[in-house]
């Protein structure tokens, strides 16, 4: 049989092949005609090229030995054994992939397809093969793709999802079991939903199928709760994305956890909206500049303030703004003005200007100027607050004259009593001495009240009270010596030490240290700290002068000095007439500075 | 001897009592008181008008200040003082160069005052 269809095969085409030529070659696929027996019939150009055999070796040749790779000939001798007894086979009209073998030992893949044909009265088989090795190579390299994106997908820190056209969700990565605790797959579809706020889910999921039907990019921020419980907030970016073909396929999107943003901006929000009522609500009028003196903040009493809104002022110098002029009318440069020396200072500098308002007029003010220091104590600005001191002022102005105008009455009076006392005491020689005992106790008197007057009665330094008492009775010559600390003292203290200090410089003027030339007056005073408290050591030393005898009686000054002078003190006042010079020393609590 | 002996001198005092004090105080001191003017137009008057050598000017004369006193003095060359028991912080800034004495003045200081006045 075999050795028959050899010989037949080799003197001519078989019978009624001959037709078939022309389709053989005319095909794109690789035919291969195989008889029952197995052997090769026919073989196309396909063919040829596709499997290495030129037409004329492989016609009379079991197919199975040409192309039917080693390990699949059992199978390849069964089915076609199968098939001549039934008549049936699993390959029969079927597209199968194979493996095919080439003349030079190379499998690869086919696609296969067989129909059994008779020609003349002989069963014949006609089979279709193309190779698919380019097709598998796409296919593998496709799943390989595929795999590498899930990989990057699965391993990426952001949350990424894809929906198909219907806004299903098609694919989540790891990430989403990793930070909500659900598996993947149960996110799917409308699975999400469970990882929405419940407050927000409904509003959530209407406003993403909206943004589906107008294939529109989707971004938002969203609430989320993770199965623990957790709120986070994602800031969510979906983009639509399309199919070769330009149709729309869905979304792909990534999501960022951005709770500790969220966070910080809701507790600089916070302490933002706490700061503005503070500053807004304060009344002292608070402006802030940067490293360039340009102003980057006014407070609403810094806008009442100055007539300006903050919109008008910022970035420019405030000094250009609001306080560019003197009341003189002349420039005042922004570097002579002690307001924005803070910054190049370092220093808190705190003063009085005069600031020219946006309708022009000047009002003074209080200002204290700090430099705003970054982490690394760079001064990066200077804070400026700003009080408006007119009504005080006034104030002062207005105590200030009542003031005046009362030392004046107090010292037109002590003029009249002054004069009385010199119409009364007339003519008699005897009274001349104690008019001008009285005069000089007047003129004490009087010349504490102007030191008053100055400091608008308030308390009064205690050096300024000596120096003015002894005052009348220097005459140039250097022998006196006033030192000491200088204390605050009361305004009714300083009377009663005025008028003591005046007798005990009358006394040394008419018997002590005073009268002649030579004589020295020293008059010190320390605090000492004892366990009473801080106390006051004044002394009162003569030297240099006559040699003094004890008076004969107390007489006015000696009273005013030691009686009413340690009363005001609440201390101890004592005069030793020591024939060297007099000595008198206090020794009191420190007086009160305050009224 | 005494370098105001003689010297005569125009009282500008409104309080009676204090210029009769002052008057008893230049007399001892030598000096002849050309005139006592109480009203400012008095002493506008007497300061333009009368022969003197200095004049002593309380600064509040019921109210109002003797400035223009000063102004006429001051045309005519005449040297003054003032007495005030305003503090020389009360007197005119234009005016501060003039010696200001603090009442209650006494007579110690009348005497230096018009000497170093009458001196310079």
């Amino acid at each position: 049989m075999l050795q028959v269809n050899e010989e037949l095969d080799r003197a001519a085409p078989p019978p009624g092949t001959g037709m078939l030529r022309p389709m053989l070659e005319a095909a794109l696929d690789a035919v291969v005609v195989m008889r029952a027996d197995g052997t090769v019939a026919d073989w196309n150009g396909v063919a040829e090229a596709t499997f290495g055999w030129h037409r004329d070796e492989a016609i009379g040749r079991l197919m199975a030995d040409l192309i039917v790779p080693p390990q699949h000939r059992s199978a390849h001798a069964e089915g076609l054994r199968r098939f001549t007894a039934t008549g049936r086979g699993p390959v029969i009209g079927r597209r199968i992939e194979i493996s095919a073998l080439h003349k030079n030992g190379r499998e690869f893949p086919v696609e296969l397809s067989i129909s059994p044909i008779m020609i003349g009265e002989a069963q014949h088989f006609i089979g279709f093969l193309r190779d698919i090795s380019e097709r598998a190579q796409s296919d593998q390299r496709l799943r390989d793709s595929e795999a590498q994106f899930r990989t990057m997908a699965d391993n990426s820190p952001g949350l990424i999802w894809m929906a198909d056209a219907g806004g299903a969700i098609v694919f989540v990565n790891q990430r989403y079991e990793e930070v909500f605790g659900y598996p993947v797959a149960d996110l799917h579809g409308t699975g999400w939903r469970r990882i929405i706020h419940p407050d927000d889910v409904d509003a959530f999921h209407q406003t993403f199928l909206r943004t589906v039907t107008e294939q529109a990019r989707f971004r938002t921020e969203m609430r989320t709760v993770t199965r623990s419980g957790e709120v986070l907030w994602l800031q969510c970016d979906g983009r639509p994305r399309f199919e070769e073909d330009g149709s729309f396929a869905g979304y792909v999107g990534v999501n960022i956890d951005i709770t500790d943003t969220k966070q910080a901006q809701d507790s600089l929000r916070v302490t933002q909206r706490r700061l503005d009522a503070v500053l807004n609500n304060a009344s002292v009028s608070i402006f802030l500049m940067d490293d360039k003196q340009q102003c980057i903040y006014m407070n609403r009493a810094a806008e009442q303030l100055t007539g300006f809104r903050f919109e008008e002022t910022r970035g420019r110098p405030l000094h250009d703004v609001i306080h560019h002029t003197r009341p003189d009318g002349s420039h005042f440069p922004l570097h002579e003005c002690a307001i924005d020396r803070a910054f190049p200072e370092k220093n808190n500098t705190r003063g009085e200007e005069v600031f020219v308002h946006r309708d022009g007029h000047f009002y003074p003010v209080a200002f204290t100027a700090s430099p705003v220091c970054d982490e690394d104590a760079n001064t990066v600005g200077t804070i400026i607050e700003v009080q408006d001191i007119t009504e005080r002022r006034r104030a002062e102005n207005h105590q200030r004259l009542l003031i005046d105008e009362l030392n004046h009455r107090v010292k037109n009076t002590l003029s009249i009593i002054q004069g009385i006392a010199r119409q009364s005491f007339k003519g008699a020689a005897a009274w001349h001495e104690a008019r001008e005992a009285f005069e000089g106790r007047l003129a004490a008197l009087a010349a504490t009240y102007n030191l008053l007057t100055d400091q608008h009665w308030d308390t009064v330094s205690i050096s300024a009270v000596i120096e003015d008492t002894l005052r009348p009775f220097r005459d140039g010559t250097q022998r006196f010596t006033i030192e000491g600390p200088d204390l605050q003292i009361v305004p009714k203290t300083a009377v009663t030490l005025a008028l003591g200090l005046n007798e005990l410089a009358t006394n040394a003027a008419k018997y002590g240290a005073l009268k002649t030339d030579e004589g020295q007056l020293e008059v010190v005073w320390r605090t000492v700290a004892t366990d009473e408290g801080e106390r006051l050591r004044l002394m009162w030393r003569e030297s240099g002068g006559p040699h003094v005898e004890q008076p004969s009686r107390q007489g006015f000054g000696t009273r005013m000095v030691e009686r009413a002078l340690a009363i005001e003190l609440g201390g101890q006042v004592r005069i030793d007439f020591r024939p060297e010079g007099v000595v008198c020393t206090v020794d009191a609590p420190l007086p009160r500075t305050g009224a | 001897m005494n370098a105001l002996a003689g010297k005569r001198v125009l009282i500008v005092e409104d309080e009676p009592i204090v210029a009769m004090m002052l008057e008893d105080m230049l007399l001892d001191l030598g000096c002849e008181v050309v005139a006592s003017a109480c009203q400012v137009d008095e002493a506008l008057n007497f300061a333009r008008t009368l022969q003197f050598d200095a004049a002593i000017l309380d600064v509040n004369i019921h109210g109002a200040r003797s400035y223009p006193v000063a102004s006429a003095l001051e045309e005519r060359g005449l040297p003054y003082i003032f007495a005030t028991g305003y503090g020389s912080a009360g007197i005119d800034a234009r005016l501060r160069k003039t010696t200001v004495l603090q009442k209650p003045y006494r007579q110690a200081q009348i005497e230096t005052a018009l000497e170093d006045l009458l001196a310079a």
